[in-house]
């Protein structure tokens, strides 16, 4: 009997995508390239029927690039909730305004505190607020720059977390991606 | 929105074995099991050719890594040579495509069972362990409704209580494996069944951990750089195996995790428990060119 034992285009793309994502959540402030960028590669190796996901903002989370996030999320067999409900939230956070929505994110339970919402965020990466990250997966400290969130982001972010309980944080800019779990304490210098 | 739009082209087999929304939902699982370190995570765990218990959940967690160009090595406590190690190897060279070895240093993926190896992982390797227990509580808190409360609420006086008993009928803690240890202060897990030698290899490590029980379904993590620590009482530090002193018989290396080997005559000897470890060490003495990377013990201490 043979196998076919080689990926295809697509196990390949979302098999290296999710690496790149465990090795960002697993060494927050770690800056990780992935192999074909954006919103939707990153729902197309996480998401299907089993999720629900909901859009802030949009126009593929500011329009620099066309396309429909919502659409292609959508494709995935994943559904659309409530912020509240959603597992996977897809969020532009460049005003005050969307921080504050976002307040009502998922935490989890004590019991689960895994059923608790991811954030995928765009960010731009060198140049804006410079925050110090210290916890899990990282040895001491590490420092980075982030632009393109809203300064009152962090302080809600430290608000709505009481480990266990929280969200975890991607923030993406272009086929970069840094993760944030909920155990990593941010400080803002 | 139909089922037809989200179906993909009919093939025969898919790539590692389990098919893409098996992955994707491992996926999910890994991400929050690495965002809560030492959160036990339930998950599906599907069905593999093989049974439960016999390293379905590592099984699963490597296949979800796995690429054509992942080396991967599985060891079955300390031998890489075992009926289970070896299978569990060529299944994912028949079904990835991925490279075999014995070797630590050249692995990408190690998934084993009872044993963390002598040489220390780097931060590109990942360390896949197989559980078969992954609830510390279930000794003293059979029903696991009330154990994840427990684990909710960081109520685990009573693991200290078995800790205590164990000191006070026997005189010193006798609990050899899966010892019961706090990750990043919060959550205690079972690091499965290696011995209290290899627990103080996941503290402060440079690789991932990622612990996956089959036939219980649950899958948690502890991340590079994070606390954990075994469960000791201030004045009773905690003990590794007195391995310190024994010497392999077969590779005259000494201060390593050994097993013993009853004689005839009941006297024992030792070899070195972790196989290729033990391997490189007799081609050495052979003066070979071997290369043999940093451990985690130096003269049977860490430090």
């Amino acid at each position: 009997m043979s196998l076919s034992i080689l990926p295809t285009a697509d196990d390949s793309r979302t098999n290296a995508i999710f690496e790149e994502l465990i090795w960002a959540l697993s060494r927050p402030g770690l800056l990780r390239t992935m192999p074909a960028g954006g919103f939707t590669a990153i729902a197309e190796s996480l998401l299907d029927r089993e999720c629900t996901f909901h859009v802030l903002g949009d126009r593929v989370l500011d329009g620099e690039s066309a396309g429909d996030l919502e659409r292609d999320l959508a494709a995935t067999g994943a559904r659309r909730a409530d912020l509240a409900q959603a597992d996977y939230v897809f969020a532009a956070l460049r005003s005050a305004q969307a921080v504050d929505d976002l307040s009502r994110l998922r935490i989890g339970t004590l019991a689960y505190p895994d059923e608790a919402a991811t954030v995928f965020t765009p960010a731009n990466f060198g140049t804006g607020q410079q925050l110090r990250l210290s916890g899990p997966g990282i040895r001491d400290s590490v420092t980075i720059t982030v632009g393109g969130i809203d300064a009152s982001f962090w302080q809600m972010r430290a608000k709505a977390i009481r480990y266990p309980l929280g969200f975890d944080l991607y923030l993406v800019d272009g086929d970069d991606v840094v993760g944030i779990p909920r155990s990593t304490k941010v400080e803002v210098l | 929105m139909t089922l037809k739009d989200l179906t993909k082209p009919w093939a025969a087999f898919n790539y590692g074995f389990l098919d893409e929304s098996a992955k994707r939902e491992l996926r999910r699982k890994m991400l929050k099991a690495v965002a809560v370190p030492g959160y036990q995570v339930p998950y599906a765990s599907r069905e593999v050719p093989m049974a439960r218990g016999w390293g379905t959940g590592g099984l699963q967690a490597t296949l979800t890594l796995l690429k054509p160009t992942s080396v991967v090595k599985v060891i079955d406590q300390g031998a890489d040579d075992s009926v289970n190690a070896v299978s569990i190897r060529k299944f994912f060279a028949r079904v990835g495509g991925a490279v075999e070895t014995e070797d630590t240093q050249k692995a990408t993926i190690i998934q084993s069972r009872h044993r963390i190896p002598e040489e220390k992982l780097r931060e590109d390797q990942i360390l896949v362990l197989q559980v078969p227990d992954p609830e510390p509580l279930r000794a003293v808190q059979p029903d696991m409704s009330i154990a994840r409360e427990m684990h909710g609420d960081a109520d685990y006086g009573q693991l200290w209580l078995v800790l205590y008993e164990q000191l006070v009928k026997s005189g010193r803690i006798i609990q050899g494996s899966s010892y019961p240890s706090m990750v990043n202060g919060r959550y205690v897990i079972s690091p499965s069944p290696i011995p209290r030698w290899d627990v103080k290899k996941l503290h402060q490590a440079d690789h991932l951990t990622i612990l996956s029980a089959g036939r219980e379904k649950r899958i948690y993590a502890v991340p590079p750089y994070t606390n954990v620590e075994p469960l000791v009482f201030d004045d009773v530090p905690y003990r590794v195996e007195d391995h310190q002193d024994k010497t392999c018989y077969r590779s005259n290396v000494t201060g390593f995790f050994m097993n013993e080997l009853p004689q005839d005559d009941g006297s024992s000897r030792h070899e070195l428990s972790d196989s290729h470890f033990g391997v490189k060490q007799i081609r050495r003495n052979e003066g070979e060119a071997v290369e043999i990377a940093k451990t985690w013990y130096n003269n049977g201490r860490m430090d």
